[in-house]
């Protein structure tokens, strides 16, 4: 599907400031009409505002026409059992996430000219990326040994005295929409790093929020991303006990189960900001949350820019003291 | 867009090198322009009251003593007398207050007024011959009882057969360690500064080259209960039971027989005193 401006006939977006949709040629606010296409045609689809040939991966469930920047919504990776219960709409536009950057890395003095150059920024792209919510209930059971030491000095002698506790916990703990990215190109550990999401913004899924930027269905069902989720419910569980028991010189666990009961996961859209830059053949890409504007992402290093500003403030630092000491050998 | 990039961040670096380049040519520029300041003292430097030179001799030391005068700016003073002071006291206590009264009357100082100078007072009066110096400023500074001792062995070479050259061996000794305490100064700053020149620079562009290049990873912002239902938590079983105890002991090496000494440095030297209007003196003195 793609929305089209009752007004004009342009393609309407979702614009994150406004929220709402939005024509961006005649400044029309839900205006939109969604228009239904056949398509895919093997490996590619066929635009139908200017007819260009659009390749898509296996995955993708939105997409831009490179030749008229229409974006399409591919109906079936938004239905049926694609349909997400969830999305949670861009809350930060691509103005102020090009803005953020700037800010954020505005004092990297060795990072290439151009690297936020508004041409570069331009190429940002904002992607809806598919997340499994788990809801789980836990239970664990804990024991540990735990030591208290106590020292003290009585005429020639040191003494030290070690008395031995057993620690035992029983703790239930509800856990309710941990997040796992369900898109096999993003990178696991910078999706975790893009945590936490407000869920409170968390909306019921609409289509037309996915017009004006890129998209994924989920690449693998939630059962494999269980074990993910529950590493990170562990950690959590453990940081809860840790609190329980302290005033111990040390303490060495003994044995540590958790069961995880009445699961419930729910498929949801997630808001992230794209920036691709290549520098020198390689690729440095930086992830925004949409929502909280976290960034993610290792600026490259231009050789000649260290080679330029090295060379520059050892030479003027060695002329300034050169100068110094034949200014105090002329005094 | 880089090159205006590169002059914005170097501008204060650049303005640096630019005051020190000025500051280098206005130096050699004035290297040899160095003015004294204290224009209220006398411009007579030479007082022979003991009438123990010539007219042409105390001439010649007139125009040798404005001549070192610019080389090591200071005042330089020879006074003659011959008088009974030991009626008025002390010996040495005397000519050191009279030779100290002197340079603060006339108002004496190269650099200011009770400034940088060197007065010598010869008594030449029957049965208390003897002569002492009157130091202030830079030169009370720099002569300790070494230079001091240096000046007055330059005057007892000649002074029983040619007063003339002892006086003129006291002008040079005066101004010769005057002018070697300022060079070794220099000397030893200039070549430190070289150093430096050679050392610092490298390690500020390593520690500003690591400092910018350096990137800190992004960090987590989920806490441990991000996830977790609200009151969702419950202790079921908290419980801590005491099992056993065990208590060991070390006896305590000690160590005796430490001693602790300090060293006292006692310093002697530079015999500082204030003359009758206040100002701090040196210098040293010899009876014949």
């Amino acid at each position: 599907m793609i929305f089209k401006c009752k007004n004009c006939g342009g393609n309407t977006v979702y614009s994150p400031e406004k929220k709402q949709m939005h024509c961006p040629y005649c400044d029309g606010a839900e205006t939109q009409d969604r228009f239904d296409f056949p398509e895919f045609e093997g490996n590619y689809t066929i635009c139908p505002n200017c007819r260009g040939e659009i390749s898509t991966d296996v995955h993708t469930a939105s997409s831009r026409c490179p030749y008229c920047d229409t974006y399409l919504i591919f109906n079936e990776r938004v239905e049926g059992e694609y349909l997400p219960a969830y999305v949670l709409p861009f809350q930060i536009g691509k103005d102020k996430c090009k803005e953020m950057l700037k800010e954020q890395f505005k004092k990297k003095t060795f990072a290439p000219t151009d690297f936020l150059s508004e041409a570069r920024l331009e190429t940002i792209e904002g992607d809806y990326v598919p997340f499994w919510l788990f809801d789980y209930d836990s239970v664990t059971d804990f024991t540990a040994e735990g030591r208290k030491v106590r020292r003290w000095t009585s005429g020639n002698y040191q003494y030290t005295e070690t008395s031995y506790y057993e620690i035992r916990r029983n703790m239930s703990a509800g856990f309710r929409k941990v997040p796992a990215d369900a898109s096999t190109p993003m990178p696991d550990e910078v999706m975790d790093l893009m945590e936490p999401y407000d869920y409170t913004q968390l909306q019921k899924f609409e289509p037309q929020f996915l017009s004006g930027f890129m998209s994924e269905k989920f690449n693998l069902p939630a059962i494999k991303y269980v074990d993910r989720v529950k590493v990170k419910m562990q950690e959590s569980i453990d940081a809860y006990l840790k609190g329980t028991y302290t005033g111990y010189s040390s303490v060495s666990p003994l044995s540590k189960t958790t069961q995880y009961n009445n699961e419930q996961t729910h498929y949801a859209l997630l808001p992230v900001w794209v920036y691709h830059y290549e520098y020198a053949g390689k690729k440095y890409p930086f992830y925004v949350n949409g929502q909280t504007g976290k960034i993610v992402g290792k600026v490259p290093v231009s050789l000649p820019k260290v080679l330029a500003y090295g060379g520059t403030l050892w030479g003027a630092l060695a002329l300034i003291l050169v100068l110094l000491s034949f200014t105090f050998r002329f005094m | 867009m880089a090159v205006k990039q590169y002059f914005k961040y170097f501008m204060g670096l650049f303005i640096a090198l630019g005051a020190a380049l000025v500051i280098f040519i206005v130096t050699l520029l004035g290297r040899d322009s160095a003015e004294r300041s204290n224009h209220n003292a006398p411009a007579e430097r030479v007082y022979d009251y003991a009438e123990v030179l010539s007219d042409e001799e105390e001439e010649k030391l007139r125009s040798y003593i404005a001549e070192c005068e610019q080389k090591a700016r200071i005042d330089i003073i020879v006074v003659t007398i011959n008088e009974d002071v030991e009626s008025q006291g002390d010996w040495e206590s005397v000519m050191e207050a009279r030779a100290d009264d002197f340079y603060d009357h006339n108002s004496y100082g190269f650099d200011k007024v009770y400034g940088d100078g060197i007065l010598l007072l010869d008594n030449y009066f029957e049965g208390q011959m003897g002569t002492v110096t009157s130091t202030c400023g830079r030169v009370f500074e720099e002569f300790g009882y070494y230079e001091n001792e240096k000046v007055l062995d330059a005057v007892y070479n000649y002074i029983e057969t040619d007063p003339y050259r002892a006086y003129r061996a006291f002008v040079s000794t005066s101004t010769n360690l005057m002018t070697a305490s300022e060079m070794s100064v220099l000397n030893n700053l200039a070549p430190g500064l070289l150093f430096m020149a050679l050392i610092c620079p490298p390690i500020v562009t390593l520690i500003f080259g690591f400092a910018k290049v350096r990137q800190p990873k992004a960090k987590k912002t989920t806490q441990p209960g991000t996830y977790l239902a609200d009151s969702s938590v419950q202790m079921n079983v908290n419980t801590d039971t005491f099992l056993r105890e065990n208590t060991v002991s070390r006896r305590i090496e000690t160590s005796s027989g430490s001693s602790s000494s300090t060293r006292s440095r006692s310093g002697g030297g530079g015999g500082a005193r204030r003359s009758s209007s206040g100002v701090r003196h040196g210098g040293g003195s010899r009876r014949r």
